[in-house]
């Protein structure tokens, strides 16, 4: 079965379809792993290598350098909250646009008269001023000076009236609940800057918090692309008129479908193993600087861990699609798996069963991480479960289709055809 | 050493491919002709375990044709419209199909320069597949189907679309192969199965409508062969009473050969009959075909 696996291996490591799958793994490598992480440079203010100093008037250290000594993080403030959300409301009111964020991507949203009338409803309750009012004041008062109407300053009641205007807006506005506390901004105090440094340089010996970073972003690519090299490769034995001369052949079904799955996952994750040593030389550069320690095989440890569930399952469900239609179908298929999964537009904290890709984008909130990893576990063994059930199928599948008990393509491969007909037909005319 | 075939019928979505056929076949080669669509392509499919039977029984070598692991390594096949990846080069293809047919490494290093010598492709074992002739493509096919020495070696429409210098070197290597194997030659040319095979079956609409020696079917147009010298105005007439078997022009007179039961015209000459005349008489003539 080796001998078998590395023949795999080499025919698809020729392949063009495999090249252009490296490229694009390390394109998005580069520009959102690598570009995220620069900021990391122990050369710049801010980095996270840097221990943090300790500021003992944070207020006039804001008002010199416009920004917290140990940086700031969000939290539920409502006067902050009730002020800036209120703001960013009016302000898109007058710009006659507001901002969304449905499924995680941007949408500018117009509102027409009824509901623009809504909002304005909405304005007025919250600070108790007309319009006309809020105009005045928003050129010559600084908006934190509005005093609210005594209805918003019950804070129940506020986040009722933004829930009316989220939802007049459109799903994920800058006033649904999660977006929200946003507005609120405080300082990180020493303390907790020196927690978040010791989490990430002692326990996670700083390779642990990156290579999180790292799975975050690579499990994007590995959601999606690898279905492509598994339709091209699957599909080669149809494309080559190769299907008889191979299945009449003394190789079993089962070692077949293993040594094609195996050098599959093996091939696309030669360039994560890659990456995750560049990576890895990346950190282990900067911490020698620093004298720090660091752990070596941490961004392969979650590479194995936390990428290969993804592609085994993408890999699985591709292959079993091809073998069973020898269409296109599984890319269709993949993209709107893929899709479901990443449009929730959670960044970190959603790690369901139906959770694909697991995101979790900061290489801090190790506590975070660590309360939640039972969860990841039980989502990963839940793919690698999917994996092995849809490559028994698929070698199920490959035994009926090489004693001739199934060929779907040939039994439907007309009515694609008179599809594909009709279409061109109905784009000529 | 043998094939038996006892009342094999395959349907298709209802319509029958094949309808009863029984058949033994022997150690050498054995033709199977028959027009296209006449159930040869079903049957080769049948016997090298890529299609399953409706009903009936087959046994290849004493072994069941459900035993398809076991079939599978006394097997060898070369289908009608046989490929390769054609990134691989001819070496790198023999050797990824004796993997598949589970050919030892050490042995696949040994056989397959041997077989390439044999098919006259060992000077091109380096070119990839896609820069391939039709007929070195064929070669190929023969060399990987018997890569793994099987006992039976099925081939399907071989010659279709040779040269005639492709098409003799192609029949020689097969009855070379034949001296120790069951090679089941199937093909709608019937100068390659003259020239090969003792044995032959003749496939019509899904029925076996004869098996025998190359002589017994001779022997069936015995008698029923004539040559008429015609002048053209005749030919339709004669066409549409008589099956014609073969034309050749002389000057302003034109001389076929027809088949019938009784003296054509006073001018008809007896002829002996060829392979030809026989399978044309077997399938009903031209107009049949």
């Amino acid at each position: 079965m080796f001998n078998l696996f590395l023949k795999e291996c080499t025919q698809l490591g020729k392949s063009l379809i495999y090249i252009v799958f490296i490229c694009i793994t390390i394109a998005f490598y580069t520009t959102q792993y690598f570009s995220d992480i620069k900021g990391n440079d122990p050369r710049n203010s801010g980095s996270p290598l840097i221990k943090p100093s300790y500021v003992q008037d944070v207020e006039k250290y804001n008002k010199e350098n416009d920004m917290y000594p140990c940086g700031s993080t969000n939290e539920e403030i409502p006067e902050q909250i009730i002020s800036k959300s209120t703001l960013m409301m009016y302000e898109e009111h007058m710009k006659g646009t507001y901002s969304a964020y449905p499924h995680g991507l941007f949408k500018n949203v117009k509102l027409d008269k009824e509901n623009t009338k809504k909002i304005e409803e909405i304005l007025c309750k919250i600070t108790g001023k007309s319009l006309i009012e809020l105009e005045k004041l928003h050129k010559n008062v600084n908006w934190n000076e509005i005093h609210f109407s005594s209805s918003s300053k019950d804070y129940s009641s506020f986040k009722k009236l933004m829930e009316k205007a989220n939802n007049i807006i459109g799903e994920q506005s800058n006033y649904s609940k999660e977006n929200l506390r946003r507005f609120g901004v405080r300082p990180i105090t020493y303390e907790e800057a020196m927690k978040t440094y010791k989490d990430l340089i002692e326990k996670d010996k700083i390779t642990n918090g990156f290579a999180r970073l790292f799975c975050d972003y690579m499990g994007i690519v590995m959601g999606l692309f690898p279905v492509f090299v598994v339709f091209s490769f699957i599909r080669k034995d149809r494309k080559s008129n190769m299907k008889q001369v191979i299945y009449s052949r003394r190789v079993s079904s089962a070692k077949l479908i293993l040594s094609r799955y195996s050098a599959l996952i093996i091939m696309m994750m030669v360039p994560i193993f890659l990456l995750a040593g560049v990576s890895t030389f990346q950190v282990v550069s900067i911490s020698e600087k620093l004298n720090l320690t660091v752990d070596y095989f941490a961004f392969f440890k979650y590479s194995i861990g936390w990428l290969m569930p993804t592609l085994m399952a993408v890999t699985a469900v591709g292959m079993f699609l091809t073998l069973l239609t020898e269409t296109a179908i599984a890319i269709p298929v993949q993209m709107i798996w893929w899709y479901s999964s990443i449009s929730k537009g959670v960044l970190i904290g959603n790690y369901d069963l139906s959770q694909l890709m697991i995101r979790f984008n900061t290489i801090y909130d190790r506590d975070e991480f660590v309360s939640i990893i039972y969860n990841i576990f039980l989502n990963r063994m839940f793919f690698i479960l999917i994996s092995a059930i849809f490559v028994v199928t698929s070698i199920y599948i490959l035994n009926l289709k090489r004693i001739g008990r199934i060929d779907f393509y040939d039994k439907y491969s007309k009515y694609f055809t008179n599809f594909k007909g009709k279409f061109k037909n109905s784009l000529s005319k | 050493m043998q094939i038996n075939i006892n009342n094999l019928s395959k349907k298709f979505s209802g319509k029958s491919a094949l309808k009863d056929v029984n058949l033994t076949i022997d150690q050498g080669m054995f033709g199977l002709l028959g027009r296209n669509g006449a159930g040869k392509t079903t049957l080769m499919r049948i016997l090298a375990t890529l299609l399953n039977k409706s009903s009936g029984e087959i046994s290849i070598c004493g072994i069941d044709i459900l035993k398809t692991k076991e079939l599978r390594k006394l097997i060898g096949y070369l289908p009608q419209d046989f490929s390769v990846y054609p990134n691989l080069s001819v070496y790198e293809a023999m050797d990824y199909l004796g993997v598949l047919s589970e050919v030892p490494s050490s042995e696949r290093k040994k056989v397959i320069p041997e077989l390439l010598k044999k098919v006259n492709l060992l000077d091109c074992k380096k070119v990839k597949v896609r820069a391939l002739s039709g007929g070195m493509k064929r070669r190929l096919g023969i060399a990987q189907a018997i890569l793994h020495n099987p006992k039976v070696l099925i081939v399907d429409e071989p010659t279709a679309g040779l040269d005639p210098k492709e098409r003799i070197r192609f029949r020689n290597l097969l009855c070379e192969l034949a001296k120790d194997k069951i090679v089941i030659l199937s093909t709608h040319i019937i100068g390659d199965i003259e020239a090969t095979c003792k044995n032959i079956g003749i496939l019509d609409n899904g029925s076996l409508i004869f098996k025998g020696t190359v002589q017994e079917l001779k022997s069936k147009a015995e008698g029923k062969v004539f040559s008429i010298n015609v002048n053209p105005d005749e030919l339709e007439r004669i066409k549409q009473q008589y099956i014609i078997t073969g034309m050749i022009m002389l000057g302003d007179n034109i001389s076929i050969r027809v088949i019938s039961d009784v003296l054509p015209s006073d001018n008809a000459q007896i002829c002996e009959p060829n392979i030809e005349d026989s399978y044309m008489l077997m399938i009903g003539g031209i107009d049949n075909v």
